[in-house]
């Protein structure tokens, strides 16, 4: 029997389950500790291997438990990098840019002053301005005085000829022998100059704490003699071998709602399309489950304001959760959040909230339901209601707020742009008219509110630990575009850099080809990461394109883009 | 209440530091819709194939310009076809001349003047294809690339949905604009000018001085002709000494600017010499409310500075960075032969601008009639699918109204078949009496036949009727 375990370390609380197959055989939550995050850990695995043991002596004696070989896998999903950038509490980095002609890096704000250097690649990858040598030494020398321990290195284009960012890495790098430098091609080669620069700048700053915390996570597990495989969940919905993400600590980050959009994927059926709506104590946060899949965030995911090229979901986090602080404005009109003060009054909090209107209502069961009654008829009494006319209207405010975001947030999937023909003239894209409830007061707000959408609804049973459970059954996933030049004679891979020539006789590189070729790189990586056999085998094809390159009337070759692989996904739907 | 919320795709990530940041915030400065057709060519080695765009989308992307502010990216929706039946005449039909590309391309100059009618945008531009501004008010096939004019198309919609009256457009393709000239010759309400290289070097070999509008609608046509090799200053006198005077005292309710690229200096279809810096304070000064693209042709060398910069100035950002890596400022200099050639041009038009009124009184009695009728011929070429076209237009004399306007237009193929057809337009603002003529002109075209095809654009009732008199079918063009 194989066990799977998933631990999902959120900033309220640290969720485990332990799943059976198909079976979730033991769950725990425990309050997350943030300045001892690992003690939560601790906590919430011994939990649930307690529980575990004990359903073992209660019904299946004699087998052996999950502490032994038998657990297979324990994906951990982690708030480590969200808070470290959220906080800013990560090293200092120096950002160092190449943008070559074109628009003005100053019309951008960055996470740092940017160094601009001179030089220039264009969408061919052909050089068009040299490096100023000089420059680049001078340069060197700065960050050298400063005491500069992390440089990212990041050029326009770069992806299509790293040589300029490399010959500056290589020059700074003989002046700063132990300093971290890493270049753009290497991090993000999809086109979008600006977030490629965060997104290298947002590696370093983060890679010493995830690096930390990876470590102290083996020893922990190793403490508890756990001899699992133990893989990290990313943005995508993706596992990786904890081992394998020190390479791409940033991947880490806003794992917990993919986490969520997991969990509910796992507890739908097959291909079903749903918005998952996930109420935590703060904020809510929406995904978009579409034909089995989740919605990725189109260009990559934002973070403290600062836009990325990190595949991640496209969730949408509204501030207004179960602790929001519900208030009166001066005219009488109901207000809640942004801000949560603590718990709900009716667990022993100081002040009203989203849950004690639920409560007040009969909609939720939880805390003293006479203090969530005193909370309401304290407002009420200042609008000469009576305190249900005013739970009564809290929770109104709560569901139109949460339709106006689920509704723009569908459309904003509708009115995603199209480039080809056929895109754009397809049929309109149905709202999935299905609403998924997590968290704990999911239960006291998404039947009204699928019922004023006229949509249909569903609260799991297993909501309350949905993400640790999503953690649990992730699929891996690993994806590769590649983008060949068959007239200047190279292909080159957007996620890791690699590149390698198209010899002159094999100018009748075709589509196919790029596609084997494609395969074959993903083959060879999804080996490095650890992927087994099976996994490899549900690789696809994600997209392609494929232009003549016409000149003088004269086809002079073909400029191809494809992308396989492996989808965010789960193992098996429960 | 108010909310505000996060969203992986659409945060705003990064401060904007320019004038932009204190427009009011829930409208973008500028409204874009990139639509490169990446599925669509005329021909696979044709200059408007899948290629023409893609590098532009490399730099568009790569600068990240989608994630800008001040830059709303819009998802185009496809015109209807009562929407290009507000404009065309299309022979045999609509599905006959237009491809879904044509659709989504005229459709998303629609997307755009509808989000900036609703307040959404402050600008918007339509980087699209397949162009149209070679096409003309009957179409019989492509020219010129174009089959559908998606400036004319987003204009009628203006009009139709919007009420909006006077409008300008500024056509800054090298070739002349000769299909929105056509459309709107007999318009004293829409004011179209176009700068293009001389029609004596280039297609469609019109687009002279004189060529300045209809009866009642004289110099709401201006056409300005400039000598190949033209640069960038010349464009800037132009546009300083007569352009911008003139779309002044025109006071317009939009202006907009048919953008097409192909004045650059690495145009190969083409012999000028503007920049994609000279483009953009081009776009500066022209503060255009809605533009289109138009043609354009150095997909490499040209059109991703031109595009990048264009869309920067559009949207009021600096667009100083950008420039061709091969870009020379002292070639963008002129020359003198080319400046006495503009400041006679610039005396020439500026006088008869001046003059309008007066011109528009007293030539009336110079040009053609027959009876009631003002009338006019005309030849025009399809050059893509080789098509000659006679043309009678016929103008009702109406002291009331601006009259309606009957066309006979007889097109011969290139493989010697011929189509004839005749089309009748009742006018936005046409009194009672031309509606009721020319509806029963209508009728009795379909009655009396002689020709294939009988058409109807009744305007004021946004009415559309195609007659096929072999058949004797009569269809209502709906969307």
């Amino acid at each position: 029997m194989a066990f799977l375990m998933g631990l999902d370390v959120g900033g309220t609380f640290t969720d485990a389950v332990l799943l059976k197959e198909r079976e979730v055989v033991a769950s725990a939550k425990v309050p997350t500790d943030q300045d001892d995050v690992l003690n939560s850990i601790l906590e919430a695995l011994d939990q649930v291997v307690r529980e575990e043991k004990k359903n073992l002596i209660m019904g299946q004696a004699g087998r052996e438990g999950c502490g032994g070989p038998e657990l297979q896998r324990i994906v951990l999903s982690t708030t480590v990098v969200t808070n470290a950038i959220a906080q800013g509490t990560y090293e200092p980095v120096g950002l160092v840019l190449i943008p070559g002609p074109g628009m003005d890096p100053g019309i951008f704000s960055w996470p740092v002053q940017p160094i601009v250097l001179k030089g220039g690649i264009n969408y061919r990858g052909r050089e068009i301005t040299p490096l100023d040598q000089g420059e680049v030494l001078e340069l060197a020398q700065l960050l050298y005085e400063r005491g500069c321990q992390k440089v990212a290195v990041v050029g326009k284009f770069s992806q299509r000829n790293p040589i300029q960012e490399e010959l500056v890495a290589g020059l700074l790098a003989g002046r700063l022998p132990d300093a971290e430098i890493e270049c753009g091609h290497r991090v993000a080669g999809r086109l979008n100059f600006p977030r490629r620069a965060v997104t290298t700048y947002f590696t370093l700053a983060i890679s010493q704490t995830y690096r930390q915390f990876a470590g102290q996570v083996k020893k922990v597990l190793a403490a508890r003699q756990l001899e699992a495989r133990v893989a990290s969940l990313k943005a995508d919905g993706g596992t990786i071998p904890l081992e394998y993400s020190l390479h791409y600590p940033l991947e880490m980050v806003f794992s917990g709602p993919a986490a969520s959009t997991l969990g509910a994927l796992a507890l739908l059926p097959r291909d079903a399309s749903a918005v998952v709506l996930d109420v935590g104590g703060t904020t809510s946060d929406l995904s978009l489950i579409l034909g089995g899949k989740p919605l990725l965030a189109s260009r990559g995911a934002v973070l403290n304001g600062y836009a990325t090229q990190v595949r991640g979901f496209a969730v949408r986090s509204v501030p207004l959760g179960g602790d929001s602080v519900v208030h009166l404005e001066a005219g009488g009109q109901v207000v809640i959040g942004p801000q949560r003060v603590g718990p709900a009054f009716c667990l022993g909090g100081a002040v009203a909230t989203t849950t004690d209107a639920l409560v007040c209502l009969g909609l939720a069961n939880i805390g003293n339901r006479h203090r969530a009654m005193e909370a309401m008829t304290a407002l009420a009494f200042q609008l000469d209601k009576s305190p249900v006319e005013l739970a009564q209207a809290v929770v109104h405010a709560v569901n139109t707020t949460l339709q106006g975001e689920i509704m723009s947030m569908v459309r904003r999937w509708q009115e995603e742009p199209a480039y080809k023909v056929w895109e754009v003239l397809q049929g309109r894209k149905e709202p999935p008219g299905l609403l998924v409830g997590l968290g704990g007061a999911a239960g006291g707000i998404v039947p009204a509110l699928a019922a004023a959408m006229g949509w249909q609804y569903f609260i799991p049973a297993q909501a309350g630990v949905a993400n640790a459970l999503g953690a649990a059954i992730a699929r891996p996933t690993l994806a590769i575009s590649l983008r060949a030049d068959t007239q200047l004679g190279y292909w080159e891979v957007a996620e890791d850099g690699s590149r390698g020539e198209i010899p002159e006789k094999r100018r009748d590189f075709a589509l196919e080809d790029a596609l084997a070729l494609a395969h074959d790189l993903l083959q060879r990586r999804a080996r490095r990461a650890g992927l087994s056999d099976g996994e490899i085998g549900l690789v696809e094809d994600l997209y392609h394109e494929s232009f003549n390159v016409v000149r003088g009337w004269e086809t002079v070759g073909r400029l191809l883009e494809v992308g396989v692989g492996l989808e965010p996904g789960v193992l098996w739907h429960l | 209440m108010i909310f505000g919320s996060r969203d992986q795709d659409t945060a705003q990530p990064y401060k904007h530091k320019g004038p932009a940041a204190i427009e009011h915030e829930a409208s973008a400065s500028l409204g874009l819709v990139f639509f490169p057709a990446f599925d669509w060519a005329i021909s696979f080695n044709h200059p408007e194939r899948e290629e023409r765009l893609l590098y532009t989308r490399d730099q568009l992307f790569e600068e990240g310009v989608m994630d800008l502010p001040g830059i709303r990216e819009y998802k185009p929706r496809p015109a209807t076809i009562k929407d290009i039946a507000r404009v065309h005449f299309c022979v045999p039909d609509i599905p006959s001349q237009v491809t879904g590309a044509h659709l989504v391309a005229a459709g998303a100059a629609l997307t755009l003047a509808d989000a900036l009618r609703q307040g959404e945008i402050r600008r918007g531009f339509a980087l699209v294809r397949p162009p149209g501004h070679h096409a003309m008010r009957v179409v019989h096939g492509n020219r010129g690339f174009c089959n559908i004019n998606n400036e004319a198309v987003m204009i009628e919609y203006l009009r139709q949905f919007y009420g909006l009256k006077r409008i300008a457009i500024v056509d800054t393709d090298v070739h002349h604009g000769d299909g929105t000239q056509d459309i709107y010759w007999y318009d004293p309400d829409v004011l179209f000018i176009s700068l293009h290289q001389d029609g004596r070097t280039l297609f469609p070999g019109s687009g002279f001085v004189q060529e300045m509008g209809g009866p009642g609608a004289l110099l709401s046509t201006i056409n300005l002709p400039l000598p190949p090799g033209t640069t960038d200053e010349g464009l800037h006198y132009l546009l300083d000494k007569l352009v911008l005077p003139i779309l002044h005292d025109f006071k317009p309710e939009l202006i907009v600017n048919s953008a097409g690229q192909d004045n650059h200096y690495s145009d190969p279809l083409a012999n000028m010499r503007f920049s994609a810096r000279g483009y953009a304070e081009l776009t500066e000064k022209l503060k255009p409310d809605l533009a289109v693209l138009e043609g354009g042709y150095a997909i490499e060398t040209a059109l991703p500075y031109v595009n990048l910069a264009l869309t920067l100035a559009l949207a009021g950002l600096d667009f100083s960075g950008v420039r061709e890596p091969d870009y020379q400022p002292d070639r963008m200099v002129l020359d003198t032969g080319r400046r006495r050639y503009l400041e006679d041009l610039v005396s020439q038009v500026g006088d008869l601008w001046a003059r309008r009124e007066k011109l528009n009184r007293e030539t009336i009695n110079n040009f053609q009639r027959s009876g009631d009728y003002f009338i006019r011929q005309k030849h025009i070429y399809y050059d893509t699918d080789y098509i000659r076209e006679d043309q009678e237009e016929k103008l009702s004399l109406c002291p009331d109204c601006s009259g309606y306007l009957a066309i006979n237009s007889r097109a011969v193929h290139g493989h010697g078949r011929e189509v004839n057809c005749c089309a009748i337009l009742i006018p936005l603002g046409a009194c009672p009496v031309c509606q009721r003529l020319a509806l029963s002109g209508y009728r009795e075209a379909c009655d009396k036949g002689g020709v294939d095809f009988v058409y109807l654009q009744d305007r004021p009732r946004d009415y559309y009727l195609s007659h096929d008199c072999r058949s004797g079918r009569e269809c209502q063009l709906e969307d």
